[in-house]
């Protein structure tokens, strides 16, 4: 881990959930639908037209809750901008394939091209704030979002940096929807919502000010950030274990986790095998069925935990070791994995 | 900087228009014998745009690294696998190496798109094309790269366009001076896609010739496709090990030009940050900049907004050439494609040429190299990858001696 802490200091999301508040945490929207579509809220309150019409949803929702985490955070400017993503402005891209396979590589729109490079999200939102600096995009399945917050920590060792603006973002298409299904990550359409095996898909935009100080918009604090490729089971143990003992905290420190088990049985196993045998079973919590499962879905943990630390409570239906919440010499951990192939680990403290 | 943490480049392998490996390549560069030719492996109707394809077809790759029939592969990861092998071998990381602290970062932006295009409708249809979901998004690729190799501590992939392989080599600096990694193997593959070929086309960005770098009638780019990785660790970990050092990663800068998505802003403010920034990274004044690999695509809008940059950043513009009409622009490989040529320039004292220059562009000051031979040892080289979005970012490379 880098030597510099980094701290939370503004976040907004645009989810499944009502959007850029926090209803999600005593009044959640439970669904029993396989593709659940993001709430957006309503854009011209936020962007002009002449600006908005040239963005899809995606890019709006960035440009969205960038601004929203920034004012949070008391930050005009930030010094770099990175967005993790797992398959960018998806729509665009089939829009524009759709375009070739119709037309036949003649008279084809270039709008939908430019705006289908997955970097098109971190470059939005630059132009929208005239930020020049660092600007980075990772996309790389379901830990998308944790190498951008990882890169985050990278960078904010550097002297010039000091408030990075990091995000999540992914939306689904009936289309893209369908191949994933196909691929085993949840079930077809024709099968119907399973409520034994209850993984949906849903859509995320979150944006986190992560800032090297702590301030008084400060939230909680990133103690640690590992990223890991195919880890044996005590390979990944280990690695908690040593997240642990380099912020000076020990397995019993660790009042709540967070896991990425979505209901879809080959996902869950994976985090039945790897790290749960650490922790007590009564501390291990979901957010995938209140945010949908999702290439960036880990952002939507990240930004729930973080307002657990601010409100220094947990909602009704999760479950801490101890009755308040992100009291000092405790940590949590955010586990997650995608195909039992690219992992992560983040560890978090209150402030 | 402490010479103890230097980042120094312990192997490098490249497989572009102009061959495999290194050694194919300096003799193409060398004897100024271009890679781009008419179009001969994609299956697009555009067949009037020449192109820097890799001289293989995919059957030829995957007989090449033994990759079985039932093995479903896309053409990036076949590239990418190709000149990791290279640069694994050169570093001396074999197989057996504990692979615990070997971190891969790998550039891409095309994913799986050269096969999920062709194979798009039976996608839908039938169950048998199903592998190629999990290879269509750009860490699908990255990951079927890694797993030919018993893989990796992480696997990452950034996607920052054209300059994608040139941010994988600055996150592995970052995370070697941060003591995250023991070893970070970093660079980008990008084969060529009729997606992104007709999303340049329609972009009229592209040249029905071979293109013409910094030339006054440039007219556009070549698309080429190629991959390339570095070997990076810091000086007391290859003394450690006993690896050697073929060149340093002296400093790099990432910036943003924030104009547009795919047009370059008129001043160049993206570009000159770049430059500037990498320089002073790297504890230099740029009058210590021997030679410039510049980005160069041979667009109107690139070719002005660089040399704008440029006059701006020296006050003496130094030698500088694009090798883009050598093996085509690489797209997300070529931060590391011109990186790897880079390291080979400082090794050989020789400053690879810009081709097909003939007359000055009004706006500059300066020509193109066309004189290979320095006046004096190259020590250091500014390498520009300035990608849509305005993601620009510039590395230089220094000489061992």
């Amino acid at each position: 881990m880098s030597n510099r802490l980094a701290f939370i200091q503004g976040a907004a999301h645009i989810s499944i959930q009502n959007p850029l508040s926090d209803e999600w945490f005593d009044a959640p929207l439970r669904y029993h639908q396989l593709l659940v579509p993001t709430i957006d809220p309503k854009f011209s309150d936020y962007l002009p037209p002449l600006v908005s019409r040239r963005m899809c949803n995606l890019i709006r929702r960035a440009v969205i809750t960038s601004r929203v985490a920034l004012n949070e955070a008391h930050i005009e400017v930030p010094d770099a901008i990175i967005s993790g993503t797992g398959l960018g402005c998806i729509g665009n891209t089939e829009k524009f394939l759709n375009a070739i396979n119709e037309n036949g590589e003649e008279m084809l729109p270039p709008s939908y091209f430019m705006q289908s490079t997955h970097n098109v999200l971190s470059s939005s939102i630059a132009i929208d704030l005239k930020c020049h600096c660092y600007n980075n995009t990772f996309v790389h399945r379901g830990t998308s979002f944790e190498q951008a917050l990882y890169d985050t920590t990278l960078i904010l060792n550097q002297e010039s940096i000091h408030n990075v603006l990091v995000g999540g973002f992914d939306e689904m298409t009936s289309k893209y929807f369908e191949l994933m299904a196909k691929a085993g990550y949840w079930k077809r359409v024709e099968e119907g919502f399973d409520e034994e095996q209850p993984c949906f898909a849903g859509e995320v935009a979150a944006s986190f000010v992560v800032s090297d100080k702590k301030t008084p918009q400060t939230t909680c604090c990133i103690e640690g950030i590992k990223l890991l490729y195919k880890p044996s089971v005590a390979t990944f143990n280990k690695t908690i274990n040593q997240l642990l003992a380099k912020s000076e905290h020990t397995p019993a420190d660790v009042e709540l986790l967070l896991t990425g088990i979505n209901g879809n049985v080959k996902n869950d196993t994976v985090y039945r095998q790897l790290g749960l045998s650490l922790f007590d079973a009564n501390i291990c919590n979901t957010y995938k069925d209140l945010f949908g499962e999702s290439f960036t879905a880990p952002a939507m943990g990240l930004y729930a935990l973080s307002r657990c630390y601010a409100k220094k409570t947990v909602p009704p239906y999760w479950h801490s070791k101890n009755s308040s919440f992100g009291e000092k010499g405790k940590v949590s951990l955010i586990l997650n994995h995608w195909n039992g192939k690219s992992c992560s680990i983040i560890l978090l403290s209150g402030c | 900087m402490n010479s103890g943490n230097e980042i120094l480049v312990t192997g490098s392998g490249i497989i572009t228009a102009l061959g495999i490996g290194k050694d194919a390549t300096w003799d193409a560069l060398v004897n100024k014998r271009s890679g781009i030719a008419p179009v001969k492996y994609l299956q697009s109707s555009h067949g009037e745009f020449p192109v820097g394809e890799v001289k293989l077809s995919n059957e030829e790759m995957r007989a090449l690294l033994h990759i079985r029939p039932s093995t479903t592969t896309v053409r990036s990861s076949l590239l990418g696998i190709i000149a990791l092998e290279e640069a694994l071998e050169e570093a001396g990381i074999k197989p057996s190496y504990a692979k615990e602290r070997v971190a891969l970062i790998s550039g891409i932006t095309v994913g799986g798109m050269d096969q999920t295009e062709l194979v798009y409708q039976k996608l839908f249809e039938t169950e048998t094309y199903n592998d190629y979901i999990d290879l269509n998004d750009c860490g699908g690729c990255t990951e079927q790269i890694a797993d030919y190799f018993n893989g990796f501590s992480s696997v990452s992939t950034i996607v920052t366009a054209c300059s994608s392989a040139a941010n994988a080599l600055i996150m592995a600096s970052n995370m070697l001076k941060t003591g995250e990694a023991d070893i970070v193997v970093a660079g980008g593959c990008e084969c060529l896609s009729i997606y992104h070929f007709n999303g340049f086309h329609t972009l009229m960005i592209l040249d029905n010739e071979l293109c013409k770098p910094f030339d006054q009638h440039r007219k556009g780019i070549n698309l080429g496709e190629g991959a390339a990785y570095l070997v990076l660790e810091t000086t007391e970990h290859a003394v450690k090990r006993g690896a050697t050092s073929r060149g340093k990663l002296a400093g790099a800068c990432n910036a943003c030009d924030a104009f547009h998505l795919t047009a370059s802003s008129p001043n160049g403010i993206g570009p000159y940050l770049a430059m500037k920034g990498a320089i002073e990274n790297a504890g230099l004044k740029p009058s210590a900049i021997d030679y410039i690999n510049a980005h160069g695509t041979g667009t109107p809008n690139n070719d002005l907004t660089e040399g704008i940059a440029c006059m701006r950043l020296f006050d003496k513009v130094p030698p500088i050439a694009s090798i883009k009409a050598f093996t085509g622009h690489t797209t997300s490989a070529a931060g590391a494609v011109e990186g790897v040529i880079s390291l080979l320039a400082l090794e050989n004292n020789y400053m690879p040429v810009n081709l097909n220059f003939s007359q000055q562009m009004e706006e500059l000051n300066f020509s193109p190299v066309s004189n290979p031979l320095p006046k004096k040892p190259l020590k250091y080289i500014l390498s520009n990858s300035f990608g849509f979005g305005g993601n620009d970012s510039s590395i230089i490379f220094a000489s061992n001696k």
